[in-house]
């Protein structure tokens, strides 16, 4: 067990340090990227502004440290996600072209493999924004941004099981990467970076269930701002069993696979 | 080594769409890839397994090395079973698709190696051993470090077999592992190839549709055609069999279209006549002779039947 532990540890490490080769190898793109998508993120913020210019300090119970708290994990959590498990947005692909073909002739796990195999450059503008955001958030308190950070990497299990869920279902129905990209980024994320207190009824019983959003953002921002652990009673085993479904579907889904001849190269 | 016994393999594709009810509710057909496979490769072997585009091959590989998981069949590939004991299986083989890069094209051919010996769980000083050895065997030192996209396709499927060879793999499955190179390139993966074979007796499984590659590294060629073996032979067995013909084309002086001639002639073109002689039941001269007769003979071309000629015949056969 610990022996297994270990290799995992060192194969993690040796393909996260292979992406960030990668990332330097095309280093003016990566530097772009992370830039646009900062800035891109920015933006909301300065909206917000505005909002709050324009409508007084709080909005119906709603301050602009809510919002910084709304944009800094999400974001935080989607870096973290993408930037070092990038190879979940290739799983639909991967499983169309025959790319898992690879992955299955190499002793390690097939979908801890393919999470590995590649970072998504832009997601690190995500990264960096989640994380300067927070300390304002936390208004430089380091315990609450420690937490903060702890809280972000269990939030970017929720995107990386969603979107592997999403994208391995390739097997059984085709190419799903439109279907992703409209939960990931229309609904997931949108879901996330506005106040929970707007939504109700339907809205908010899919945000606690298909659509996490509220284990992803509202959870983690209850915990850090009121220091109220008893809600790790209902993240920690909700994250649990999202991994366990991920798992039971990525089994499943393993063993409906079949190579195609495609021509193929790794990028 | 390896032992494959009645491996079959079965696929469902839509059928054919007539109507819009087929679109809707579309209709599934069985189709058998491999019906009935089975072989046995021991320790050491170069064994070529080939046949027709779609005849099984891959689809056979794929079962041999825990891709593809057979309909029915058992396979025993060192000892293990590819279906239940994939990651086991892993530390023993190695595999090479021609059509599919094992390397990250952005990185030098060394941080793809570098990785393998994570995934491989090798000792970090041993991989570099190891890296440090193929690289002087195979004579990449230069390119090693160049990002695998600006090298050319033959120093990729160099660094590719490097690649495969880093866990030092007790059998190695090639599929098409020449496809796209020149001839200078081709014949110098084939030695490599050789030499591993030579070195480790490292079991060499391959396929490709370069018969070449077959005579060339193959003490066996074993043909499926249809997702059925139809030979499985020593390569020195199958030239003995089918390779004792010999292709003669006389050229006369005159015109020979309109002659007719009491032996099988392949062809008559102009002045030109092209025969078989099949030298366990004629000789050449014997047959000449007769040719002789007819005219006044410019010159005679001899050569003998080609591998790749006597698999194509084969094939063509069973189609």
């Amino acid at each position: 067990m610990l022996t297994a532990a270990k290799s995992y540890l060192r194969f993690i490490k040796m393909s996260v340090i292979k992406n960030m080769k990668a990332a330097i190898e095309y280093r003016k793109s990566f530097v772009i990227q992370t830039v646009f998508m900062f800035i891109n993120n920015f933006f909301f913020l300065i909206f917000w502004n505005i909002v709050f210019d324009v409508s007084g300090d709080n909005i119906k119970g709603i301050t602009m440290n809510d919002i910084l708290y709304l944009w800094s994990i999400p974001t935080m959590s989607y870096g973290i996600a993408f930037f070092f498990f990038g190879g979940a947005q290739k799983l639909g692909d991967y499983i169309i072209n025959g790319g898992i073909d690879i992955l299955l002739l190499q002793p390690k796990n097939v979908i801890i493999n393919a999470l590995l195999s590649s970072s998504d450059f832009s997601a690190f503008g995500d990264l960096l924004y989640g994380f300067l955001i927070g300390l304002f958030a936390v208004q430089f308190d380091m315990t609450k941004f420690l937490l903060l950070i702890i809280l972000s990497c269990v939030s970017a299990l929720f995107f990386i099981c969603t979107n592997v869920i999403l994208r391995v279902i390739s097997v059984w129905v085709g190419d799903t990467s439109n279907v992703e990209h409209i939960y990931t980024y229309t609904m997931l994320i949108s879901f996330c970076t506005y106040p929970e207190n707007i939504y109700s009824g339907i809205i908010k019983f899919l945000m606690y269930t298909v659509v996490p959003a509220g284990y992803i953002a509202f959870i983690p921002i209850k915990i850090i701002s009121a220091f109220d652990f008893s809600l790790l009673l209902i993240l920690i085993p909700v994250a649990i069993i999202y991994i366990l479904l991920t798992v039971l579907i990525c089994q499943k889904a393993l063993k409906k696979y079949e190579s195609t001849n495609n021509v193929l190269l790794r990028d | 080594m390896i032992k494959v016994e009645n491996l079959c393999k079965t696929f469902e594709r839509p059928k054919k769409k007539k109507g819009l009810m087929s679109y809707l509710k579309p209709e599934k057909e069985k189709f058998e890839a491999v019906k009935g496979v089975s072989f046995q490769v021991n320790r050491g072997e170069m064994v070529a397994f080939v046949g027709p585009n779609g005849a099984g091959k891959s689809t056979t590989i794929k079962m041999m090395t825990g891709i593809v998981h057979p309909t029915s069949g058992r396979v025993d590939i060192a000892g293990l079973d590819p279906t239940t004991q994939r990651k086991k299986l892993a530390y023993k083989i190695g595999c090479l698709f021609g059509q599919k890069s094992g390397l990250w094209m952005h990185l030098p051919a060394i941080d793809t190696y570098k990785l393998y010996g994570a995934i491989y769980d090798i000792d970090e000083e041993i991989v570099m051993k190891r890296i440090n050895e193929l690289v002087e065997m195979f004579d990449i030192q230069e390119i090693i470090n160049v990002p695998v996209r600006k090298l050319s396709l033959g120093q990729r499927m160099i660094c590719e077999i490097v690649g495969i060879l880093i866990h030092e793999p007790e059998i190695i499955f090639l599929d098409e592992p020449t496809i796209g190179l020149d001839i200078v390139v081709k014949e110098k993966v084939r030695e490599l190839i050789k030499e591993i074979n030579r070195r480790r007796k490292t079991t060499v499984f391959l396929t490709s549709h370069d018969i070449s590659d077959v005579e060339k590294m193959c003490d066996r060629v074993i043909i499926i055609d249809k997702g059925t073996i139809i030979i499985d032979e020593s390569i020195n067995k199958l030239k003995e069999k089918y390779m004792r013909e010999k292709i003669i084309t006389i050229t006369y002086e005159e015109n020979i279209e309109d002659r007719t001639f009491d032996y099988d002639v392949d062809s008559k073109e102009g002045n030109k006549v092209t025969i078989r002689v099949d030298e366990s039941k004629n000789s050449v001269a014997s047959v000449l002779n007769e040719f002789l007769k007819y005219g006044k003979v410019v010159d005679v071309e001899s050569k003998s039947v080609s591998l790749e000629e006597v698999i194509y015949d084969i094939y063509t056969k069973q189609g």
